[in-house]
């Protein structure tokens, strides 16, 4: 009896040692995909894509007016106790600040470079077979995206270090440390991906809210036309803006309606126009691409913190010297504005639901946008003629065709009247542009675009503000247009080196 | 079965077995004298199972329950020997007495007493490694006591820092320095024999770390042993690096059943405020801060209006959310053994509410504990073990202590005109004490261990065991926000959390151990072994939003489900291991451990790793020619070198991670969230110990010291790489370091006569380095801290502070031209210091304060650690004082930092008291700006203060009532006592608590970021057996 239980004990034991060999050790996760198990099915790419527009929104949620507008003479900081936006309104940064930090940027092209090498090989081993729509939809927008982020990064911050490839580790931690890429390769690489992206990609897609909120090959025209813009290099700018003009995917969104008077409903009415619609519902006919928010999903876009509520809890104002801009007429001013200064382009002006009032789509690029950098080329190249016609178009949709019946756009006296047209096609180019960058300043506020402008336009040095009741140019020391490079970047690799102005 | 080997077990039972077939052989014998009385010790506390033999016969009895015993004599002249483990044996000649009342008295020494090693368990005499242990009576009692407060300052070399003054809070424990630097390095725990799950549980929103042997009622202990060398941790290999601390339950004693009855309550408040501004400091401090930093008057004039019916009066926030507690513990436990004496049992049941000291908030815990050992046959025995523990705490967050210090002093809690509790100052800041009443936020905890062992003896000397043990714990946490709290109404700011969290642990451990002697002077014991561990854990979390009121505050009660996740982990261990001890006549001592332990988390080439060590020892008191030297009674020397190692990362890490992040445009997104590293191993530890152990006048006087060496490669981190990857860390075996230091525990009886004083003082010793890093760069962790090839780990760095500039005219910078400027902040064109600002040593002399200023500005290991226990007994009473101290080691007061820094209209600190104000002062708190402008409050060494402390951890006082008094009760054992926790800590740190810990990650650490704050007790226990 006592030997039998020892034998059957000692089986029993020796039966879980050697049942439970080696591959009891290989444990593979559970509740998440490794990176030897994923990119095994084309629908995988598809959410890693999905993916990294979930990181774009956090990316640029409200860092598109950080970083295209703060520092402008667009806005006025109302909260004396946030120390961001003062740094930004009084060009006062330092390397502590949050918003210097390109974390944010590198996760979304993270996840760009990795459907980039990955789909290439799955395509390779035959995963995509009878896809290949599918296949150029993921490609395609993973470029875009990946040009998008670098050449925001280029814009802020200069040159930074170009990583094209998915990042593995090698055994050596110091590998990742690699040094800011001249700015030349970085603008080099931009215009490659999205030079491969755009035949890729169509469009639009069969979910008219993809057509908006992921990148089309209008999309791609967009980022090229800005991206041309900002190099100078009007020719191809031309050539790009005219592909998105000649897109049926686009036409301005609707504001002006005769049969209206804004003036005297001005708040009920102006939240049922297409043009007010398009931002705060998402997903107009101008939009070509703009992050969507959803309160379902949870992602929010953070305007209510920039400008929602009233003094003491919006960020930011509109200065009174910008908004006083507008002629009186301008329905732009029922669009943009609840008070003289409080900053409403996002919200309806009527009812107010702020429960899901997070959720507003951000808006990065749309027609007027690529229209009246148009213009600006037009005017550059002297295209005068072409340059007002845009313009004209742009200020039509706002005031309406210009008649004599129009109180609105007189047809001798309003803002595409003969008066207007004649003066515009009599001003130096460098005035015309002035023009058309005012336009731009009205049509485009609150959309991180201004900053932007006056840098690329070199005009950054002459526009002045006044904060305090001191008059300043926005940057005196061309070292001082870029921003700073965050000392927690610079504390994980030492190899990146400050930008001058900040050493 | 281990558990018959512990401590006295084996002896006794022996005794009880050879004395019984003695007895036997006995039965027939002349005449008979019987004599009888009562064996007590020197307090009159009777001793059950005392030998007592007559001298030159073979006739033994044993005493029982009550102490008292029956012999037979033959003959008056005959001799009585008594003797109990433990206790020195006592010889009386019987003369014409027949009752013999006799006291036996401790023997100061045992070196047969036994220690519990890894798979069983050694005499002290006999062991080569460095083992230190803590028993019964040294085991916090008082309600609040858990197994940290127990060990800390009792064994050399082993620091603990409580993390919080929470119930429940875990702790950092370091053995011989930090040898590893990732987060979850923790000792290995033991508990019977079983490796218990020992990762830390979470609560929601606010992170806090709450430590799983919270689960084990103190009271249940028996003995707390920590393996400090690798010649004894080895044998558990692969997560011995941290030391190995064993821990064993009390098990029933043979004989009829004792019950234990024991009660301790406590009154508890908070142990010390921080100085705050009063309401009018506080209007001059708020005025200054804003008016310097905008150059106009601030426009909150409620705020400034001494009259204004909200905000006329003067809070301290303290005073307010702190209250004066009672704590209390109940404990009960019957233990004992079936007449045959082939059943022993020991069951338990305590229950201990812990109210915290802050208001609004509950904390109460039951236990269930039962071990039972029995003999199936001759051969075959078994134990059954379970330990069962139930909690519920309602808490507050982890960040009360910044709230309560920051919230204005003119904020009243109540509405002055209709008394109801304001939910939100000036509709939007949060009432503290409106928090404290409306969220929610709690842990449900279960946990049970449970194991079934087997045992079969093959052979007299070959013994087999087979054990399977199973770690259950479900831990489910709550959080809710409130709408009365709701800032604005936004659909996401009233939500509900709920994270149920399942844990399992299922450990299969079999082995073989032989042990014999050869010709006499040679023994020799063999194991071998093998094991197989799996942990599962499951952990899902939900958030519901839109919830109406405070009545469902659960997901029942919520709109929609607005958040998500699970996560579900496995990882595996496999091991063998084996050990071989020898000894030649009990002189020359030698062991050797080898473990190979395979682990699940690792890349495949790197899964399995191998531990071995060598230990020896030499008792030199033993040698002939130590004979003369009586003095010393027992002497020997301790070498042993060995590697441990330690795998506590992710349990993928190696792997890599593409996890759910949420959905954009309603279709799943999938986001690249961790990078993996196939290179992934394990770390390891190689360790030499050299000691010597010295007992001196019969074993009154005792030594240990040790000097040990420790080097640590591969260290298992999460290392930070650079954003511009896309990842934030990676998984890494990163670096090493190096520790040495030197530990000494020194006990005595100071005085041995009817007044008695005993003290132990222990002592560790600790200096380490860094000793590389990955191409030897720095390496920082957080803002505060740096890791650099050749300091020591964890030092803090940022600017040296020379001071405040009384003018602005004192800010001059001569460069090296000769050339007279200023000062600048941050760059060439920064602003220039002025009056009222820091002055930051300019180390590259550049006269521009920047990075390259960075300097180490503090050191934040101790010199020195360790106790002080001194114990005085005269007749019933005891008296004893039990003194920690830290010494040498250097705070960084991130809280102060943060309060005096906050740009949000906090309340300061009484520092403020002392700021720059206007041209011309001289002090050391600069001038008050919102926002910082001139950074005043960067990392500087302003903020490093001195941590050294000594505490008087426990001061108590007893009694126990005599025998006469008690068995009318139908009691055999009463006492009572009082004591004080905390009762005094001597330091110059300015912060709550000087015993600072900052979170896991040991290259940071130090930092006091404001922790729920250390508590004060006054404690009244009673004790009662019958």
């Amino acid at each position: 009896m006592k030997t039998k239980i020892q034998h059957i004990l000692i089986a029993i034991s020796f039966l879980v040692v050697f049942a439970s060999c080696n591959s009891v050790l290989d444990k593979d996760p559970l509740t998440e995909y490794t990176y030897d198990n994923f990119w095994n099915e084309p629908a995988q790419a598809s959410a890693a894509l999905s993916g990294a527009y979930f990181r774009l929104q956090s990316t640029l949620n409200t860092e598109f007016i950080s970083y295209g507008e703060a520092r402008a003479d667009i806005l006025e900081v109302t909260r004396p106790d946030n120390v961001t936006t003062l740094a930004l309104q009084n060009n006062t940064l330092n390397p502590d600040l949050g918003l210097t930090d390109w974390t944010n940027f590198y996760r979304v092209i993270g996840q760009a470079n990795l459907i980039i090498k990955n789909v290439q090989e799955m395509r390779a081993k035959g995963l995509y077979v009878n896809q290949d729509a599918e296949y150029n939809r993921v490609l395609g927008q993973a470029l875009g995206l990946r040009a998008l982020c670098y050449l925001y990064m280029v814009k802020v911050w200069g040159a930074v270090p170009l990583i094209t490839e998915p990042v593995i580790s090698n055994g050596d931690i110091n590998a990742f440390k690699t040094p800011r890429t001249d700015s030349i390769q970085v603008y080099n690489q931009i215009v490659a991906d999205l030079l491969r992206a755009q035949p890729l990609l169509p469009v639009s897609y069969s979910d008219a809210r993809k057509t908006r909120a992921t990148l089309t090959r209008g999309g791609i025209d967009a980022i090229l036309t800005d991206y041309y813009m900002w190099r100078n290099d009007l020719d191809s700018a031309l050539v790009t803006s005219a592909r998105i003009l000649g897109n049926s995917q686009y036409r301005l969104a609707n504001l002006y309606d005769p049969a209206i008077d804004y003036l005297a409903r001005p708040q009920v009415d102006i939240d049922n126009t297409e043009y007010a619609k398009m931002f705060i519902d998402g997903f107009g006919p101008e939009s070509i691409f703009e992050m969507a928010f959803s309160f379902d999903e949870g992602t929010t876009s953070g305007l209510i913190s920039l400008f929602g509520g009233g003094p003491g809890l919006a960020q930011y104002f509109a200065k009174s010297e910008f908004a006083s801009k507008f002629l009186p007429t301008d329905l732009r001013v029922f669009a943009n504005f609840k008070s003289d200064v409080q900053i409403f382009k996002m919200f309806p002006k009527g009812t107010f639901d702020r429960v899901t009032a997070n959720d507003k789509n951000v808006i990065l690029y749309r027609l007027a946008d690529i229209m009246l950098m148009r213009a600006e080329a037009l005017t550059l190249k002297g295209d005068r003629n072409g340059a007002w016609a845009l313009l004209g178009k742009v200020r039509e949709r706002v005031f309406g065709i210009a008649s004599s019946t129009n109180n609105y756009n007189n047809d001798i006296t309003g803002p595409t009247g003969l008066d207007a047209k004649a003066a515009f096609l009599a001003l130096s180019v460098q005035e015309a542009h002035d023009v058309i960058l005012e336009e731009r300043q009205k049509e485009l506020c609150f959309e991180g675009k201004r900053w932007f402008d006056l840098v690329r336009t070199g005009r950054v040095f002459t526009t002045k503000v006044t904060v305090n009741n001191t008059e300043r140019p926005l940057v005196v020391n061309a070292e001082n247009i870029l921003f700073p490079i965050n000392l927690n970047i610079i504390r994980q690799n030492p190899l990146i080196e400050q930008n001058n102005f900040y050493k | 079965m281990k558990q018959f080997y512990q401590n006295y077990g084996i002896p006794r039972f022996l005794g009880v077995f050879v004395f019984m077939c003695l007895l036997c052989t006995n039965a027939f014998s002349q005449t008979k004298i019987p004599i009888k009385g009562i064996v007590t010790d020197v307090k009159g506390e009777p001793l059950p199972g005392v030998a007592v033999k007559v001298k030159n016969i073979n006739s033994t009895v044993l005493t029982d329950i009550d102490g008292s015993y029956n012999i037979n004599i033959t003959t008056d002249n005959a001799t009585l020997i008594f003797s109990y483990l433990g206790f020195e044996t006592q010889e009386k000649v019987v003369g014409n007495q027949r009752n013999i009342n006799i006291q036996l008295k401790e023997s100061f020494k045992d070196l047969d007493e036994v220690v519990v090693i890894g798979y069983g368990t050694q005499t002290k005499r006999e062991l080569t490694g460095s083992v230190s242990s803590i028993k019964a009576d040294q085991i916090d009692q008082f309600a609040g006591g858990s197994i940290n407060t127990s060990l800390q300052g009792r064994i050399a070399g082993l620091q603990i820092t409580s993390n919080s003054g929470e119930p429940g809070a875990g702790a950092n424990i370091t053995l011989r320095g930090v040898s590893s630097i990732n987060g979850a390095s923790q000792p290995l725990y033991i508990i019977d024999g079983v490796a218990v799950n020992n990762d830390a549980f979470e609560s929601l929103n606010d992170g806090a770390s709450f430590s799983p042997l919270n689960d084990i009622n103190p009271a249940d202990i028996e003995s707390i042993e920590v393996l400090r060398d690798a010649g004894t941790a080895s044998i558990y290999g692969a997560r011995a690096s941290n030391g190995v601390i064993i821990i064993t339950t009390k098990k029933g004693a043979a004989g009829k059943p004792v019950m234990n009855f024991a009660y301790n309550s406590g009154l508890v408040s908070i142990s010390r405020k921080i100085g705050n501004l009063n309401a009018a400091q506080f209007r001059e401090a708020n005025y200054d801060a804003n008016f310097n930093a905008t150059g106009v008057p601030p426009n909150r004039v409620p705020l400034y209006d001494s009259l204004h019916p909200y905000f006329r009066n003067s809070f301290n926030w303290q005073d307010i959310m702190y209250r004066e507690t009672y704590q209390q513990k109940l404990d009960f436990s019957v233990s004992g053994s079936s007449k045959e004496k082939n059943v022993d049992y020991y069951i338990s049941a305590g229950f201990r509410d812990l109210a915290p000291i802050v208001v609004e908030t509950k904390y109460n815990q039951i236990f269930g504990n039962a071990k039972v050992n029995y003999k199936i046959s001759n051969a075959i025995k078994g134990s059954t073990t379970f330990n069962l523990s139930n909690y519920g705490y309602n808490r507050q967050d982890n960040s009360i202590i910044s709230r309560y210090l920051t919230t204005m002093p003119v904020y009243a809690p109540y509405d002055p005109i209709t008394g109801n509790i304001i939910p939100l100052f000036e509709a939007s800041k949060t009432n503290p004490l409106a928090q404290a009443q409306f969220v929610t936020n709690d842990i449900k905890r279960w946990r049970l261990i449970g194991k079934q062992e087997v045992g079969a003896n093959i052979t007299k000397a070959l013994e087999f065991k087979s054990s399977i043990a199973l770690d259950f714990s479900n831990t489910e946490a709550f959080y809710y926000s409130p709408p009365i709290l709701a800032t604005n109404s936004s659909g996401r700011s009233v939500f509900s959390d709920y994270r149920p969290e399942l844990r399992t642990m299922f450990e299969n451990v079999n082995t073989l151990s032989y042990s014999t002697k050869i010709k006499k002077d040679h023994s020799l014991s063999l194991l071998l072994g093998q094991s197989y561990q799996i942990f599962n854990s499951n952990a899902t979390f939900v958030r519901g939003i839109g919830n109406i009121d405070n009545q469902i505050t659960s997901i029942s009660g919520s709109a929609s489900i607005a958040n998500f996740s699970q996560s579900e982990q496995q990882n595996v261990l496999l091991s063998y291991f084996t050990r071989a001890n020898y000894n030649y006549k009990g002189k020359y001592l030698f062991s050797f451990i080898m473990r190979r332990d395979g682990s699940s988390r690792f890349g495949e080439r790197y899964q399995n790793a191998y531990f071995p060590s060598l230990s020896g020892g030499w008792r030199f008191s033993q040698e002939s020619f130590m004979k003369n030297y009586k003095w010393l009674y027992d002497g020997k020397i301790r070498a042993s070198y060995g590697i441990t190692g330690n795998q506590s990362i992710g349990n993928y890490a190696s792997q890599g991670a593409i996890t759910r992040a949420g959905s954009y445009l309603g279709e799943l997104s999938l986001v690249a969230d961790a990078l993996g590293n196939n290179d992934l191993r394990w770390e390891t530890t190689k360790q030499f110990d050299l000691g010597v152990d010295l007992s001196f006048l019969k074993g009154r006087l005792n030594l240990t010291a040790d000097y040990y060496t420790k080097n640590s490669d591969d260290l298992l981190f999460n290392v930070q790489i650079p954003s511009q990857t896309g990842y934030s860390i990676i998984p890494f075996n990163f670096g090493s370091l190096s520790n040495q230091g030197f530990e000494l525990s020194v006990d005595g009886i100071i005085i041995d006569k009817a007044f008695r004083w005993s003290s132990s003082f222990t002592l560790g010793t600790n200096r380490n380095r860094v000793t590389s890093l990955p191409g030897g760069e720095d390496y920082r962790p957080n803002p505060f801290s740096l890791a650099r090839v050749g300091e020591a780990v964890g030092v803090f760095y940022g600017f040296r502070a020379l001071g405040i500039y009384a003018r602005d005219e004192d800010n001059v910078y001569i460069d090296a031209n000769g050339v007279s400027s200023q000062y600048r902040r941050g760059s060439a064109n920064g602003d220039i210091y002025k009056g009222g600002d820091v002055i930051y040593e300019d180390i590259n002399d550049d006269g521009i304060i920047d990075i390259n200023d960075l300097q180490i500005i503090g050191n934040p290991t101790p010199r020195a650690f360790g106790g002080l226990q001194n114990t005085f007994a005269y007749k019933r009473f005891t008296f004893s004082v039990f003194v920690n101290y830290v010494f040498g080691n250097q705070i960084f007061n991130q809280l102060n930092r943060n309060q005096d820094s906050n740009q949000f209209d906090p309340n300061y600190s009484d520092k403020q008291l002392r700021r720059w104000r206007q041209q011309g002062d001289v002090t050391d708190i600069p001038r008050l700006v919102k926002g910082d402008p001139m950074q005043s409050y960067a990392i500087s060494s302003r903020f490093v203060e001195d941590g050294s402390f000594i505490r008087f951890q426990n001061v108590a006082l007893s009694y126990s009532l005599p025998a006469k008094t008690i068995s009318k009760l139908g009691l055999t054992n009463a006492n009572i006592g009082i004591n004080v926790q905390n009762l005094l800590t001597l330091g110059s740190y300015t912060g709550y608590d000087p015993e600072v810990s900052s979170g896991a990650n040991p290259l940071g650490f130090g930092i006091d970021n404001g922790a729920f704050p250390k508590t004060r007790s006054y404690n009244l226990s009673l004790n009662v057996k019958f």
